[in-house]
């Protein structure tokens, strides 16, 4: 395990976690930290906010300074981005097997498409490759919108069990027995136990004649790439890690979803560790204390309604976290201006912390 | 009021938009017509408390429940389906494949408006990533598939969603670039699938809230201002056509925004 940290930024929808991450990113960057923010939300809106092109899918792009009117610690700036692409992820891994030919199936081909659902598995290998390649110092992950971060996270243990011993003894069977038979219809011949047996008998009488034969092919194919699932293993080791892993919870002054946001916070932590932080994005208060309503109502409720539920946010999370940062609503129309709005927000904050130890 | 034209009413969008508060809404709306209606939040966490208490009915979809009955049917052996639905590797595979759990609770919702000509569901979708999962897992599995009874099955599915009459969808957004660009982009691959009956929505417009509209500009403070100035700009500079706007609701209470909300939902059916 080479890469000196990893970033999660989670939450419910809506909240900023695209915009607060790559602000994040932008930041540790202009302190000349080695930054690469990977964004596995299949939606994709890093493209928006860092301008990214449809042809970078799956690549990793240099995002240049030029971009940022903000200030960086001399020529040390490295900041990359990568929004996951299945495809692209599977690609890589058959070539680094040598096992070109994998790509070829059709059924692996389908599946592998931006929106077959194997985005969040995928995902699990293309940040573990990029944690173990140890090209960064930091790696950045923004996340799909909330329970799918769990689902994410889960997915080591989907992993596990896919090609947990049973499984593994059966695909070599099932390989075996491939190359030795003539009719299709004995591939089932030895298989037992497990319920694969039982699965693809039944199947047989409902798909394509030749589905059964592709769909083993596929699976021999995914045995054989066993590997590299298998170094995915390590990827909950890694999170689980507080030294290599902080996470941040993602949410905003007008959160509606504090009992889902805290529940994602939950699950989260159980699956990851208590280095967790929290994130309070779009605060108005300042804004909301300095407004005279006189003696309108209507603007007397508006006013109350917007810091009752901004202050309701603040105590929901208090004390729960190892620290707070309270991010102001940023009056700015372009998601690039926002971020580095953010950012310069990031940096003021720790020279703070900064000042302040050097008082201690 | 005239009957509603479609019996599926999906709502999608970035997360956070408003789906829930919405599809709530607009089931309420059908409800105050005398419809039968059901709302379902997919494989999302179902409101129920608020389901409850704006007395909505609602319909849970139990993945391996779904996947019993249907192979229960098709192997005209509910006894043989339950032991297929209980292997470890069909619970493996829906795990690793959450495609295959889309097109089996799509199924199930096929199932359940085919079978009850009166019924009408508002289906509370998941966040624009993964609503495209949920809308291509049927054609996913028939290229995958290829031909035999459960491609068959698959396309009268495929059908029914194509259905002028059947579905309309209406893709949320809110008054920001962010939300807009993924609303924009949500609706055209739903519109080149081709789904017909696609709209795009803003909601939590502040300036069209009446209490908002009606202040004088001088009683509102510059932050507010320049917030729906902004908002202004981003619906008046949209490349695409925007169909309905919904006004921003203030109040914390989430029953009173979805009561709040009711009177706008005729422009969705």
């Amino acid at each position: 395990m080479s890469s000196k940290s990893i970033e999660i930024f989670c939450g419910t929808g809506g909240v900023g976690k695209t915009t607060v991450a790559t602000a994040r990113a932008l930041f540790l960057a202009s302190t000349g930290n080695k930054v690469l923010l990977i964004t596995i939300d299949p939606a994709k809106r890093l493209k928006q906010v860092l301008n990214l092109s449809d042809s970078s899918h799956g690549e990793v792009t240099t995002i240049s300074h030029n971009n940022f009117s903000i200030d960086s610690h001399g020529d040390n700036f490295t900041f990359d981005a990568l929004m996951m692409s299945p495809s692209h992820t599977f690609k890589r891994l058959t070539e680094k097997n040598n096992r070109q030919a994998d790509m070829d199936s059709y059924i692996m081909q389908i599946l592998m498409r931006p929106n077959s659902g194997m985005n969040e598995i995928m995902s699990v290998i293309e940040v573990q490759h990029h944690l173990s390649e140890g090209k960064y110092d930091t790696i950045i992950l923004d996340t799909p919108p909330g329970k799918h971060f769990i689902d994410f996270l889960a997915n080591t243990k989907k992993i596990k069990l896919f090609f947990g011993k049973t499984f593994v003894d059966i695909f070599k069977l099932l390989r075996s027995d491939a190359k030795k038979r003539s009719n299709k219809s004995s591939i089932l011949g030895s298989v037992v136990g497990a319920g694969i047996k039982k699965v693809l008998n039944h199947l047989e009488k409902f798909t394509g004649s030749s589905f059964v034969q592709d769909f083993v092919d596929t699976v021999d194919s995914l045995y054989s790439n066993r590997e590299v699932f298998f170094d995915s293993f390590k990827f909950q080791d890694n999170l689980r890690d507080g030294e290599l892993c902080t996470w941040f919870l993602v949410t905003s002054a007008n959160q509606h979803k504090m009992t889902e946001a805290m529940d994602i916070s939950k699950q989260a932590e159980g699956l990851l560790n208590n280095r967790k932080y929290v994130v309070i994005n779009s605060c108005l208060s300042e804004y909301l204390d300095d407004w005279d309503t006189g003696d309108d109502p209507e603007m007397q409720k508006f006013k109350s309604t917007m810091q009752v539920r901004e202050n309701e946010v603040k105590e929901f999370t208090k004390g729960k976290f190892s620290g707070t940062f309270e991010l102001p609503q940023i009056l700015e129309q372009s998601p690039i201006e926002q971020v580095v709005a953010l950012a310069k927000y990031w940096q003021k904050d720790a020279h703070k912390r900064e000042e302040s130890k050097a008082d201690d | 009021m005239g009957s509603p034209n479609h019996r599926l009413y999906i709502f999608t969008g970035k997360g956070g938009v408003g789906k829930t508060t919405l599809s709530l809404a607009f089931a309420k709306y059908l409800l105050n017509d005398k419809k039968k209606v059901l709302y379902n939040a997919f494989d999302q966490e179902e409101p129920t408390t608020l389901c409850k208490s704006q007395g909505i009915p609602s319909f849970k979809l139990d993945l391996k429940k779904s996947a019993e009955v249907y192979l229960g049917h098709k192997l005209n052996s509910p006894i043989l389906a339950a032991g297929i639905v209980r292997t470890p590797f069909f619970v493996s595979l829906l795990q690793v494949l959450p495609g295959l759990g889309h097109l089996i609770m799509l199924g199930h919702i096929f199932y359940q408006l085919k079978s009850d000509p009166d019924l009408y569901i508002v289906m509370d979708s998941p966040p624009s990533g993964h609503a495209l999962t949920m809308f291509e897992s049927p054609r996913t599995f028939k290229d995958i598939f290829k031909s035999g009874l459960l491609v068959k099955d698959i396309e009268a599915m495929l059908n029914f969603i194509l259905d002028d009459a059947i579905l309309k969808t209406t893709v949320v957004s809110l008054p920001t670039e962010m939300a807009l660009q993924e609303g924009i982009e949500l609706a055209d691959s739903l519109k080149s699938y081709p789904l017909k009956n696609v709209s795009l929505i803003i909601n939590n417009l502040i300036k069209i809230n009446s209490k908002i509209n009606d202040a004088h500009s001088s009683d509102l403070p510059p932050f507010l201002e320049k917030i729906i100035n902004m908002q202004e700009e981003v619906v008046s500079s949209s490349p695409v056509r925007i169909d309905t706007t919904i006004p921003y609701i203030i109040s914390n209470d989430t029953s009173d925004i979805v009561n709040s909300l009711t009177p706008f939902m005729e422009e969705l059916s």
